[in-house]
């Protein structure tokens, strides 16, 4: 599904039920106008209150922006917890929802499509098909846009 | 089929009782037992062997290895096209193929493609060595070598080779596995874990033809080999001294560029340069493993560029002939070649685009047409490339450049769009392409140089581009002007390691000073350059012993400390001891660096290797505390090599981002705890253990999961104290400081106090005790939490929850048949 409006998608976010964000390492290397990624992904997850999987290194700054919940993990991990039952004490439910912020739009394909049983939301510049809802393909500037967006809808409740 | 009985110490062996079906292959397999069979092991073990081993032989340990590490699919395709039933879109194809089963065949049509073009170069040098030698040369591994040592061509088919008709046999072998494998990956409907044995099987015998091929190089070639050196003489050798990078070219001197896997040509052409007098004339220079195979028998060779860079390389034109084969990477040479006026002279035995077929030509007639501005030929025979070569770049005049200046780049630039972006989203770096031009549209000239080093050229971004932006010349532009500072010192190819070597590292590293043998490979730095040398650094400066071979070991030594005036290479030593950097070769020197991994098991454990690789490699597996970093991987020849390295238990981790493309991770769950257990070697009681190696082969994001992940990688369950202790250090350390805490899986690892690092102990029990529930005193543990909840002593979690120093197996039949206390039966 594609998500182009931020409202709409906040909206879709906060029906779902127990999710979890997931951060990437590219949430460290993409800045718009003064604001990065991480920024926006730490607005972002505690507009939801969603815990965060920090992958790649972003564990240390998601911290530094106040994110508590947060636990380290790797990428493919994910997948693997998933299948065999979760365990992992960054939450104590399988999420049934995961939400994808700070992977290329590649490696998002292969993360959601690695998981069963689980709905799937890219919030990266590209569509990404096999997500359950994604973002539409954007500029590096709309995409800023769009999630500063996106945490103010959420922030907001929707 | 009448008994063949060999004598062993007081007992005697029925051959036909140890391997399933010997026809053929007695004398070989007495010869094994009689030379390399220890009679206690036969007594008290279910012992085997399996000669020129098909992949189900090894379904005993390859069935372990996947059920505890079970692959995990991205499917991005779903619909199957194999046969005429089809197209099937899968759930479950007409033929009864599952989805995960479908997976599972492109994982191992991925390795044999990664395989079959090492089995083609090798045959190369083995045809052209049995041409040249003859079959009775004799071939050796080094001086220092006995038989005993181990090759992938031992542990897989039970041949002790020693000359280059036995060679021929064992490769021929390897080409008939490669036959069936490749059947299986379009006819196996079930069974997906099944079909990835076979993926480590295509790694096994890619390992098996890159051993020889170091055979033929060494043995007839005249390559660098360590083992043929004494102890004493290895500390530097060979001595770190030699130029890398496009800088080193010298200006005015006209350029050979060999890209891909045959070395012969590049042997040729230094041969005839050096008889002609013309070495200080011309410079010879290699991309990828044509490069480090140049400087293991040239010392003025060139290693010019890493194969993630070789498509960048040949677009600057900086090679003024370009002597190409088969390799691990398919490149547009006659594309590229064209472009540049580069002469183009392809010597592999397979057509090449309209290039016309000059084998049986005069080799001047060939040259002067290429120095003409013929573009190109096919030349299939090394020494009448080499004259070709030699000719035109002694007489070729070339003037001007195809790449856009500052000027045109600016220009170029200002077309970019600043609501598109395509190119960024279609990259496999993410670089901020768009970004970058619009900067330098806007006055920053520079702004292309971040991207330029973490491209490896893979065009996307050019054929997305709406506005239709030369964005690879602007980037090979940007290369150029690169180059000539692209330059650093590194060290040539060792070859092999003797045993006196390998048993002085293992006595040498087990006193808790070496977190564990870090092996580094990869074809380049794939997204930051100087990633491959930073990860080198972090793990040498921390004891580790780094091996590094292919691409990899020349980007290792990119690392510059400018208070010292060195590079890496020329920081370390280069002898099989903790805090050391090797450098094995290029690319079918890894092999080297599993033979060597592979001797432990039977100099610590007298298991024999020949055609033994199921006990081989659980030994690694249970005892060796070792991982494999591949970084920067491009082609499949990497996806073989991480199958071959993690099936004799090296656990694998593969990054940047672009390792996520490989479509299978062989990863586990650490915290379903009843996942993890062994069964006592003696009693067979299974004892449930700390998840450890956590994965098999794993992608990750960046160098700094990495280098964490990898401390723990190299824990096993039967570790010692103090090894344990100072991997539990680094573990630590690098979580600490990359990612700001103590890991939250630590608790795992520890199950005494004394294995606490002296340096965190009091900081590890205060987080044990307040996070993890354990008791404490002081700097005691009192009690610790079993992964069910119960709190337990450290004696009661050791006979509940470890296997520290114990011997253990995983294999049935590896349980020892001696019932207590009484007689061995056989
Ligand atoms: S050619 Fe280079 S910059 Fe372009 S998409 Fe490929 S890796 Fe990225
Ligand atoms: S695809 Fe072309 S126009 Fe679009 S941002 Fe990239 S370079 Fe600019």
């Amino acid at each position: 599904m594609k998500m182009e409006k931020p409202r709409e998608l906040a909206q879709w976010l906060k029906e779902e039920g127990s999710g979890l964000f997931m951060a990437g390492e590219m949430c460290n290397e993409i800045e718009f106008n003064g604001k990065s990624l991480l920024d926006l992904a730490a607005d972002i997850a505690r507009g939801l209150g969603l815990p965060v999987a920090a992958t790649g290194n972003t564990m240390r700054g998601l911290r530094e922006r106040g994110i508590e919940r947060v636990g380290r993990l790797m990428a493919a991990e994910v997948g693997a917890f998933m299948r065999s039952g979760w365990g992992d004490p960054i939450t104590a439910e399988r999420p049934s929802t995961l939400l994808l912020l700070g992977y290329s739009p590649g490696v998002a394909r292969r993360l959601v499509t690695a998981v069963t049983d689980a709905r799937t939301a890219v919030l990266g510049p590209a569509y990404v098909e096999e997500a359950t809802c994604s973002l539409p393909d954007l500029s590096v500037k709309a995409w800023g846009q769009y999630l500063d967006e996106l945490a103010q809808a959420v922030k907001q409740g929707a | 089929m009448a008994d063949r009985l060999v004598n062993l110490g007081g007992s005697q062996v029925n051959i036909s009782k140890v391997a399933r079906d010997p026809r053929g292959v007695e004398d070989l397999l007495a010869e094994a037992i009689g030379e390399d069979w220890q009679e206690n092991r036969f007594l008290q073990f279910d012992e085997r062997l399996f000669p020129y081993a098909d992949a189900l032989d090894m379904a005993e340990w390859d069935g372990f290895l996947l059920e505890r590490y079970p692959p995990l699919y991205p499917s991005l395709q779903r619909e199957c096209t194999d046969c005429p039933l089809g197209p099937c879109s899968l759930g479950v194809g007409r033929c009864g193929l599952g989805l995960d089963t479908y997976q599972a065949r492109l994982s191992l049509r991925r390795a044999c493609r990664g395989c079959v073009t090492q089995i083609a170069d090798s045959r190369e040098l083995v045809d052209y060595a049995l041409r040249n030698f003859g079959p009775d040369h004799p071939i050796s591994m080094g001086q220092q070598q006995d038989r005993s040592d181990y090759t992938a061509i031992g542990v897989l088919t039970g041949q002790h080779v020693s000359c280059l008709g036995e060679l021929n046999i064992a490769l021929s072998y390897a080409e008939g596995q490669m036959a069936k494998l490749f059947a299986s990956s379009y006819t196996v409907t079930t069974g997906a874990a099944a079909l990835e044995g076979t993926v480590f099987h295509a790694g096994s015998l890619l390992m098996l033809a890159q051993d020889a091929a170091e055979f033929v190089k060494m043995s007839c070639l005249g390559f660098t080999n360590a083992a043929d050196k004494n102890l004493e003489d290895l500390i530097e050798y060979p001595t770190a001294t030699t130029q890398a990078g496009m800088g080193g070219l010298e200006a005015g001197k006209p350029v050979i560029a060999f890209v891909g896997d045959s070395v012969l040509a590049a042997h040729e052409t230094v041969g005839l340069l050096l008889h002609q007098g013309l070495a200080e004339k011309v410079e010879v220079g290699g991309v990828g493993p044509a490069g480090h195979d140049i400087i293991r028998f040239y010392e003025q060779g060139r290693l010019l560029a890493p194969m993630t860079q070789a498509a960048k390389f040949l677009h600057t034109g900086l090679a003024d002939v370009v002597v190409a084969s088969n390799g691990c990477l398919t490149l547009d040479l006659v594309g590229e070649t064209a472009r540049t006026g580069s002469r183009l002279i392809w010597v592999s035995p397979q057509p090449l685009g309209d290039l016309p077929d000059r084998t049986d030509d005069p080799a001047e007639d060939t040259a002067a047409d290429l120095l003409n501005g013929a573009q190109g030929a096919v030349i299939r025979l090394p020494q009448k490339a080499a004259e070709v070569a030699v000719k035109v770049a002694t007489g070729l005049k070339r003037e001007g450049t195809h790449l856009p200046g500052e000027a045109a780049i600016k220009n170029e630039a200002g077309r970019c769009r600043d609501d598109c972006d395509a190119c960024f989203r279609e990259c496999p770096n993410s670089l901020p392409i768009g970004t970058a031009l619009r900067s330098i549209a806007g006055g920053e000239p520079d702004a292309f140089n971040r991207v330029e080093e973490g491209c490896f050229f893979c065009h996307r971004c050019q054929e997305v581009c709406p506005e239709n932006i030369p964005l690879l010349d602007i980037i090979a532009a940007t290369l150029k002007r690169r180059a000539p500072q692209d330059r650093f010192i590194i060290r040539a190819g060792r070859g092999p390691t003797s045993r006196s070597e390998s048993s002085s590292y293992a006595f040498g590293s087990m006193w808790g000073n070496c977190p564990g043998k870090a092996y580094i490979a990869g074809c380049g730095d794939a997204k930051y350059l100087g990633d491959l040398s930073w990860i080198a650094r972090e793990l040498v400066s921390r004891n580790c012993l780094v091996w590094v071979a292919g691409c990899a070991a020349a980007e290792v030594g990119r690392y510059y400390d400018s208070e010292e005036d060195k590079h890496l290479y020329q920081l370390y030593t280069a002898e099989a001891q903790p805090r050391n950097l090797m450098n094995c070769g290029g690319c079918t020197a890894h092999a080297h660096m599993l033979d060597e991994s592979q001797k432990y098991s039977r100099t610590g454990s007298a298991i024999s290797h020949y055609a033994n690789l199921s006990e081989t490699a659980e030994r690694m597996y249970n005892l060796f505390p070792q991982a494999l970093i591949i970084w920067g991987a491009l082609p499949e020849r990497m996806y073989t090599i991480a199958a071959a390295f993690a099936r004799v238990g090296v656990p694998v981790i593969v990054g940047p981002s672009s390792a996520f493309s490989w479509d299978r991770y062989l990863v586990a769950n650490k915290w379903d705890w009843q996942h993890w257990f062994v069964h006592e070697t003696w009693g067979g009681r299974k004892r449930f253990i700390e998840p450890t190696p956590k994965h098999l082969i794993v992608p990750v994001e960046t160098k700094e999961e990495a280098v964490t992940l990898f401390s723990t990688m190299t824990m096993r369950a039967t570790d010692l104290r103090d090894s344990r202790q100072i991997r539990l250090e680094t573990y630590t350390e690098f979580n600490e400081k990359f990612f700001g805490g103590f890991p939250d899986d630590i608790q795992f690892y520890i199950s005494s106090d004394w294995e606490l690092p002296l340096r965190y102990k009091g900081k590890l029990l205060k987080y044990l005790a307040d996070s993890k529930g354990w008791e404490t005193q002081r700097m005691k543990i009192l009690k610790a939490r079993h992964p069910d909840g119960r709190m337990l002593t450290l004696d009661e979690l050791a006979k509940d929850y470890s296997a520290r120093t114990m011997h253990v197996t995983y294999i049935p039949r590896l349980i020892s048949q001696v019932p207590e206390g009484g007689e061995v039966n056989k």
